[in-house]
């Protein structure tokens, strides 16, 4: 493990934008209180948060989370901007900093420091909103299915992603990317490729080798959606298609990608990215200029075709398991009695 | 079950698992922290396995565990009627 790669570009980041933060404070003590400084302070709270979330940073993101509540409120003019304010304001940027550096240093943030977190942000309280006020505990990025609620004017979008093989190594995790996704919108659909699982003896434990395609409902634009990926743009492929887009863009999705076609087609359909007729014809058209006289299977039947040769996984471990002449006794692993507490961090 | 120990993770649950019969159970009830590459090496477990037509089973999960396999929808890679 090292914590050199993304986790520092984070660290600096943070420093700039608490830097930012402060200034933009100071000057509206000063008065100014122009669009401009209110807008880079909300900005700063809430980059960081959001940062913070794709490391599952659970404590900076939930503080902060409460205080861009507040600076959104000021931003917008719903909350007037006079000493009080400015006053509860400012330690929680110091709040916010002192956070920071428990993480840089590995350092666990003791019981003291949450109970000043407490205290800033109950002093926040009369400028909040009053959703915030009845539900200060889902403000974490965790993304349960109660913080997103459903709204008809949200699309679809697909993103697929196939992320640095050094990853894990650099101290991220997809699930954090996931849960940023989730503040953004409902996923309703993933699948988790595992057809780049190297063999046993080339596995190495702490490379990531998992695909994911992903459906993500959300009427979030696609710079706020490329920020889930913006500490792992680097070694990774991120392929983010825009609701309703044309189906020649699925195609090419599927081209790009090193797995099976059809896999891949199936999965676009199950998420209903695309239509199978959409795709037959889209791959039948491209076919029938590449060779203009041979009959083309459609995608349909080779999907069908496919379940015979390649089905589901579950499937197919279950009907081999039902081809076994006799019934075999189970094995049980048992991973409470495997795993010696040390291990558990 | 996370980077930190998945080395001896990998290293445990294969051992000997040229033997194995034709159904393994794992139970992750006591699991107290899993991430991207504990999930991994249980999907190479079954990867492995299936090859040679053994299930993989899961007998127990926790809540943690059982949320963060709906949020990767990895239920299908594994049996759960046991």
């Amino acid at each position: 493990m090292n914590l050199d790669g993304a986790l520092q570009t984070f660290f600096a980041e943070a420093e700039e934008l608490l830097h930012a933060m402060e200034s933009g404070l100071l000057s509206m003590e000063e008065g100014d209180t122009d669009a401009e400084t209110l807008n880079a302070v909300f900005r700063a709270a809430h980059t960081i948060k959001g940062s913070a979330g794709l490391f599952g940073l659970d404590n900076i993101v939930s503080f902060t989370h409460i205080l861009e509540n507040v600076l959104d409120r000021v931003r917008d003019g719903k909350v007037e901007i006079n000493s009080a304010l400015l006053s509860a304001l400012l330690p929680c940027r110091d709040h916010i900093a002192t956070l920071v550096d428990d993480v840089m240093s590995q350092r666990d943030t003791d019981a003291a420091c949450l109970a000043k977190g407490k205290e800033l942000l109950a002093a926040l309280e009369p400028w909040l909103d009053d959703s915030i006020k009845q539900k200060p505990a889902a403000a974490s990025s965790s993304g349960n299915a109660a913080e997103a609620t459903p709204t008809f004017d949200k699309s679809a979008w697909h993103i697929s992603v196939r992320l640095g093989p050094d990853l894990l190594r650099n101290g991220m995790d997809p699930l954090s990317i996931l849960r940023y996704l989730r503040t953004l919108g409902d996923i309703t659909h993933i699948t988790t490729l595992t057809d780049n699982l190297p063999p046993l003896e080339a596995f190495d434990p702490e490379t990531l080798y998992l695909g994911f395609e992903i459906t993500l409902y959300s009427d979030a634009d696609q710079g706020a959606i490329e920020d889930a990926f913006m500490f792992v743009r680097e070694d990774s492929r991120i392929q983010i298609i825009p609701p309703r887009s044309h189906t020649d863009a699925y195609i090419s999705l599927i081209k790009s990608l090193p797995e099976n076609t059809h896999r891949l087609g199936e999965i676009l359909v199950k998420s209903h990215a695309v239509t199978y007729q959409e795709l037959e014809q889209a791959l039948s058209t491209q076919k029938q200029q590449a060779k203009e006289l041979e009959p083309v299977a459609l995608l349909g039947d080779i999907l069908v075709r496919d379940q015979a040769v390649a089905p589901a996984l579950v499937n197919a471990a279950l009907d081999k398991q039902k081809k076994m002449p006799k019934k075999p006794a189970a094995r049980k692993i048992n991973l409470s009695a495997w795993m010696p507490s040390a291990w558990i961090i | 079950m996370t980077i930190y120990n998945a080395a001896q993770l990998k290293h445990d649950l294969f051992t000997d698992h040229e033997n194995f019969p034709a159904k393994v159970v794992l139970d992750l009830y006591a699991v107290t922290e899993i991430d991207t590459a504990g999930l991994q090496i249980l999907l190479l477990l079954q990867k492995t396995l299936a090859e040679r037509s053994v299930v993989v089973y899961i007998a127990r999960m926790n809540d943690e565990v059982e949320q963060i396999f709906q949020a990767l929808d990895l239920n299908g890679y594994f049996a759960f009627d046991v």
